[in-house]
């Protein structure tokens, strides 16, 4: 459904992504990890089109959407959940849920709108509770349902995940992970992570990110496997699980 | 072309002008020469205006007040007092230049629309009174009958008085040309370019913006003076704010923050009413048109894009090469070496809101050390280096540099006091060139007195040299190959981060805390980085090192914190923190094990 | 005194009016519309011309008025704000201003210099209030007012397009990522902008006449108190403008033109003294 190829965007004088290209099936999971800096939500920005690349394709449903305005893509059926959440924090929970559906406004009367959101909240009865809260009054957590939410309003094909993880307590995470796990039965999604290990316990598929470019590729058992995810993340620290000898999982540099 | 050319260039201008001016009323008439005359004043008003709104970046739509300010002063001591020109020309900037400096007061914590509005309301302010005072003012009659300025007990006729005109204005573009060469200028683009990197080399930018107001008003002041002398009457008209706004066009249009822009853009102002003489009723619709047409098509004004700097795009990114080995430790590490500790945070607190960002964090960097700070995405890192150099006031908590208490200093004094910084995205001073950003960071520069600056006397001379010298060094010490000429915003990622180094080492610091420097940077780099910090260590100068890149804090750190959720999670050499179970945890996010209250927070 | 204090009144809820544009624009973009003042004395010519001229009777007149400097606005953000945004450069403020200069000089030339009266039943026959002479009209204006600010909270608090219009405000990423047409936000800013000058304009002209040079002095101390307001706080702006126009009322009335404006903009230096973000704002704290 979503095909990127070598994708190159810059901020100022910086190359944010040199090169990237990557892939997500229709219902698949994919998942974008790596450290700091590497280029991962700068991926994800320029697919909704918040941010233009310089060069490359990206290709949604086989239609090119990389030069197309934000709002274009978005109608297109491409949501974005973005990093920290990013709500709209002076309006109320409903009014975050619907104006998540702005560009459907025109296709739907208010009836159906409402219905939606009566829908979502039922998803999560404690936004329900808190439904003309303030989205600044609400807990980490909480907004990070209710950022979920306002992209699911869209009812998008295709749905972006930017490090839903970010400040969250370790139960919270793992009840936000439960709520994703949830997700990928009915949804394509691709998800930033910058925890390795939660984001490859639900996705079908991953890649990891470096520098702006992708250096490895495969399924979650491969990449786990491999001794170079482990020293990514903690420097000279011997892979647990590391098998000495030819390192598996796809590797692309 | 090299600075000793242009410097002469420049006299001889100056010189050909006079003489210029001499012969030339004879040639073009009364009228004529009025024009130019008029023009000439102008110029000098929008010096003053282009050395704070150009080159400062101080926008003041009110500078008709100080040019106000110094013609009634002028009009009113000749007619009130009998004084001559000569006697009430030092009082007339003096008055401009205290207006100046009150001016200059809401700058401190006011921008963009604020302070605009400030400068304006400044502006009806001073017209206003004008019209009211008529006791003083003569109101909207004005004064009438000034003198004409006298010379060796003559009274000037029309031809020498515009050769007069023209000479002051020699004079005062030759000044300032001199003062913006000088550290005082460097001071000033810094404050123009980056307030925060301003703040990071240890400039007071109250004092700085101080000076350029006062200065600017002086001139302003000098301006007005010389108009009523000239004109021989004045009155409130002159001085409305179709004025300011007048001045500031000169400085756009001639281009904001070049010598040669107000000088240029001055006499096609006043000469432009004369050829669309028949348009005389559009004049103020075709300068509005004029105006936005220029912002748009060419930004840098006539002058500005008639000599732009040659950008210099960096060609294919020049190697980064291994600097120096063996530098001498500078007299910042020998007093540390008998301290006990560099630096030491005490029970850092940090509240934004309802939001802790930070919890009785506690830690010390031993002299000369390399010290990690690691820590996984919104730990706190980045907030507890603002704590340190006091952009942020800590809730609770002391922070103390070689045992001194400097907990809620502001951000230049830390800097003065000596500790440097670079951000996560390289602060640098944009427009200046890469030499200029390095001599930015040495101190005590702007200590020199502005006479030393404007007339660059041999003691100035030698100290540049001293830091030109130092700063080649620096330049050459971090690994930086490329053109020292180059603009700042030109560079490459890269090299940027290696000039901001260069910059804190200027300052001869006691610490750096370098925050996240190796992001962005390939693998190649990343190994360069490694070791320009070790050489800096060397050097005798701690480091406090927030980083991502693992491979390069454990291999050159002494000594590792960790933060998780603004706590102290762990701390001890890397060997250690590395097989800590907790840190592994807090990274890779493996099974959560305890319920930690949760960090609301909005947007980051 | 209460004359001067009702006429006050009315002057000052005129200066909010105005000053909201400045705030809206603000908030959206982050830009400030310095054509606001000739913005509110085209709406008063326009209204003008169409009542005296055309003989149509004020409130159409008005809502044409209000109408085209909709249009106005929405081109002005387009051809003199936006395509200095784009480059980072903060020149839109000397081109909101020369726009400003511009059309108030085609208007003088067009329409004269001297000012011409904008005849109004509710501004011919004073009525007497506690003794003081009013007209209706300066009785009928803080009513407007109110009116119009409690259709702007119902406008953006029920209908998509204000709610899309505050989320620009707040966070024009995250409506990029919603899928704001966040250029056409801005636009609408400048449009409502404008459109708010030109009710001012129409309701003060009845009052103190139209000219060419009207808007530049209301223009000036609408910004004064749109900053003294706080940019980004509506509430602030009403209540700094009411009392802005009440206290310069009070003082000319007893002092004279001159005075009256060393006063108000003396003041206005005064508060940003005290409170460099403005009565009600807050300082917000430097992320670096």
């Amino acid at each position: 459904m979503l095909e990127v190829s070598d994708l190159r965007v810059r901020y100022g004088s910086i190359e944010a992504l040199r090169g990237v290209s990557l892939s997500v099936g229709e219902g698949e999971l994919v998942a974008l990890i790596g450290s700091n800096g590497a280029g991962k939500s700068t991926c994800l920005k320029a697919i909704t089109g918040i941010l233009r690349p310089v060069e490359g394709s990206i290709r949604l449903g086989g239609e090119e959407i990389a030069t197309k305005p934000a709002h274009r893509i978005v109608s297109r059926g491409v949501a974005l959940v973005p990093e920290g959440r990013r709500l709209f924090g002076d309006q109320t929970v409903v009014d975050n849920l619907l104006l998540g559906a702005y560009r459907r406004r025109g296709n739907e009367h208010g009836g159906g709108m409402r219905a939606r959101v009566e829908e979502c909240l039922s998803r999560f009865p404690i936004l329900r509770e808190r439904r003309n809260a303030p989205a600044a009054r609400l807990s980490g957590g909480q907004q990070q349902m209710l950022a979920i939410s306002r992209g699911l309003m869209a009812a998008p094909r295709l749905l972006l995940l930017d490090e839903p993880s970010l400040g969250l307590a370790p139960l919270l995470i793992r009840q936000v992970f439960g709520i994703i796990e949830d997700l990928r039965r009915a949804k394509t999604i691709l998800l930033v992570e910058q925890m390795a290990s939660l984001a490859l316990r639900v996705a079908d598929r991953a890649y990891i990110l470096e520098h702006g470019r992708v250096i490895l590729e495969g399924t979650p058992k491969t990449l786990l496997s491999n001794h170079d995810v482990a020293r990514g993340y903690l420097g000279r620290l011997a892979g647990k699980n590391a098998d000495a000898g030819e390192p598996p999982g796809k590797r692309i540099t | 072309m090299s600075a000793a050319i242009t410097t002469r260039i420049w006299l001889i201008g100056a010189v050909a002008a006079l003489i210029v001016a001499w012969f030339l009323p004879e040639l073009i008439g009364r009228y004529y020469t009025q024009m130019l005359a008029l023009a000439a004043i102008y110029a000098i008003v929008a010096q003053g205006l282009n050395l704070l709104a150009g080159y400062t970046g101080q926008v003041s739509l009110g500078h008709a007040g100080f040019y106000a300010i110094g013609a009634y002063c002028g009009a009113l001591l000749a007619t009130k007092l009998g004084l001559g020109f000569w006697s009430a020309l030092p009082i007339s900037m003096l008055a401009a230049a205290a207006a100046g400096v009150l001016v200059a007061v809401p700058s401190f914590k006011l921008e963009g629309p604020y302070l605009a509005m400030v400068t304006i309301a400044f502006g009806i302010i001073v017209s206003s009174i004008l019209v009211e005072w008529a006791e003083l003012t003569g109101g909207t009659q004005g004064v009438l009958n000034i003198p004409r300025p006298e010379v060796l007990g003559a009274r000037l006729p029309l031809e020498r008085q515009f050769v007069l005109i023209v000479a002051i204005l020699a004079l005062t573009t030759l000044l300032l040309r001199n003062l913006v060469r000088s550290p005082w200028g460097r001071a000033f683009l810094a404050v123009r370019e980056n307030p925060i990197a301003t703040d990071a080399v240890g400039l007071d930018s109250r004092r700085v913006k101080t000076v350029a107001f006062t200065l600017s008003a002086a001139a302003a002041g000098l301006g007005g003076h010389l108009f009523s002398y000239f004109q021989g009457f004045i009155s409130p008209e002159a001085f409305e704010f179709e004025s300011s706004v007048f001045f500031l066009t000169i400085v756009i249009l001639g281009g904001a923050g070049t010598l040669g822009g107000p000088l240029v853009a001055a006499p096609i102002m006043v000469f432009l009413p004369e050829l669309l003489q028949r348009f005389v009723d559009y004049r103020l619709i075709i300068y509005g048109t004029l105006i936005v047409a220029f912002l748009y098509a060419l930004p840098a004004g006539i002058v500005g894009t008639l000599f732009r700097r040659r950008n210099v795009e960096a060609p294919a990114p020049a190697p980064i090469e291994a600097g120096q080995q063996s530098v001498p430790a500078t007299p910042a590490a020998r007093e540390t070496a008998e301290v006990a500790t560099v630096l030491e945070f005490d029970g850092i607190g940090m509240a934004f809101g309802g939001v802790r960002a930070l919890d009785g964090v506690s830690f010390a960097v031993a002299p000369g050390a390399i010290h990690a700070l690691i820590g996984p995405n919104g730990a706190g890192k980045t907030v507890l280096l603002n704590v340190l150099s006091g952009y942020y006031r800590p809730t609770q908590g002391r922070v103390r540099l070689r045992g001194q208490d400097i907990t809620g200093l502001a951000p230049h004094a830390i800097a003065r006091l000596g500790v440097a910084r670079t951000f996560q995205t390289a602060q640098l001073f944009g427009g200046m060139t890469v030499l200029q950003n390095v001599l930015v960071g040495f101190p005590d520069q702007t200590d020199a007195r502005l006479f030393d600056s404007a007339v660059i006397t041999p003691r100035l001379r030698r100290e540049e040299a001293r830091r030109l010298a130092s700063a080649r060094e620096l330049i050459d010490f971090v690994g930086y190959r490329g053109d020292v000429d180059a603009t700042a915003n030109s560079l490459p990622f890269g090299h940027q981060r290696l000039i901001e180094i260069a910059r804190a080492l200027a300052m001869d610091p006691t610490l750096i805390a370098m925050d996240e420097p190796a992001a962005g940077l390939n693998p190649a780099e990343i190994e360069e980085l490694d070791r320009l910090i070790t050489r800096i260590s060397t050097r005798g100068v701690a480091i406090l090192l927030v980083e991502h890149h693992m491979d390069l804090v454990m291999g050159i750190s002494s000594r590792v914190t960790v933060l998780d959720y603004g706590q102290k999670l762990a701390e001890g050499p890397p060997s250690e923190v590395q097989a800590n179970p907790l840190v592994i945890q807090a990274y890779l996010g493996t099974e959560p094990m305890e319920e930690a209250p949760a960090a609301a927070a909005v947007a980051p | 005194m209460f004359q001067l204090v009702l006429s006050g009144l009315a002057l000052g809820c005129v200066y909010s009016l105005v000053a909201l544009g400045y705030h809206i624009t603000f908030v959206t973009s982050r830009t400030l519309n310095f054509a606001q003042g000739s913005a509110m004395m085209i709406g008063a010519v326009i209204t003008l011309i169409l009542v005296v001229d055309f003989a149509w009777p004020m409130v159409p007149a008005a809502i044409a008025a209000i109408l085209l400097l909709g249009v106005f606005g929405f081109i002005l953000e387009r051809v003199a704000v936006r395509p200095f945004v784009r480059r980072g450069s903060v020149a839109w403020v000397m081109s909101t201003l020369a726009v400003g200069i511009i059309i108030e000089n085609i208007v003088q030339l067009t329409f004269g210099k001297s000012p011409r009266g904008l005849p109004n039943a509710l501004a011919q026959d004073p009525v007497f209030v506690g003794g003081a002479g009013i007209y209706p009209l300066e009785l009928l204006i803080p009513a407007f007012v109110l009116a119009i600010t409690l259709g702007a909270w119902l406008f953006y608090g029920t209908t998509m397009l204000g709610r899309a219009l505050r989320a620009t405000a707040f966070d024009r990423e995250a409506s990029l990522a919603v899928g704001i047409n966040v250029n056409w936000m801005v636009g609408l800013s400048y449009a409502g902008s404008s459109m708010l000058a030109a009710v001012g304009g129409a309701l003060i002209g009845p009052l103190i006449g139209v000219s060419s040079h009207m808007g530049f002095l209301i223009g000036l101390k609408a910004f004064a108190v749109a900053i003294v307001g706080g940019l980004e706080h509506p509430v602030g702006i009403l209540v700094a403008g009411l009392v802005y126009g009440v206290a310069e009322s009070l003082v000319g009335g007893y002092f004279g033109s001159s005075v009256k404006e060393i006063f108000g903009f003396g003041l206005v230096i005064l508060v940003l003294f005290l409170r460099p973000s403005g009565l009600f704002g807050r300082t917000t704290l430097r992320r670096v």
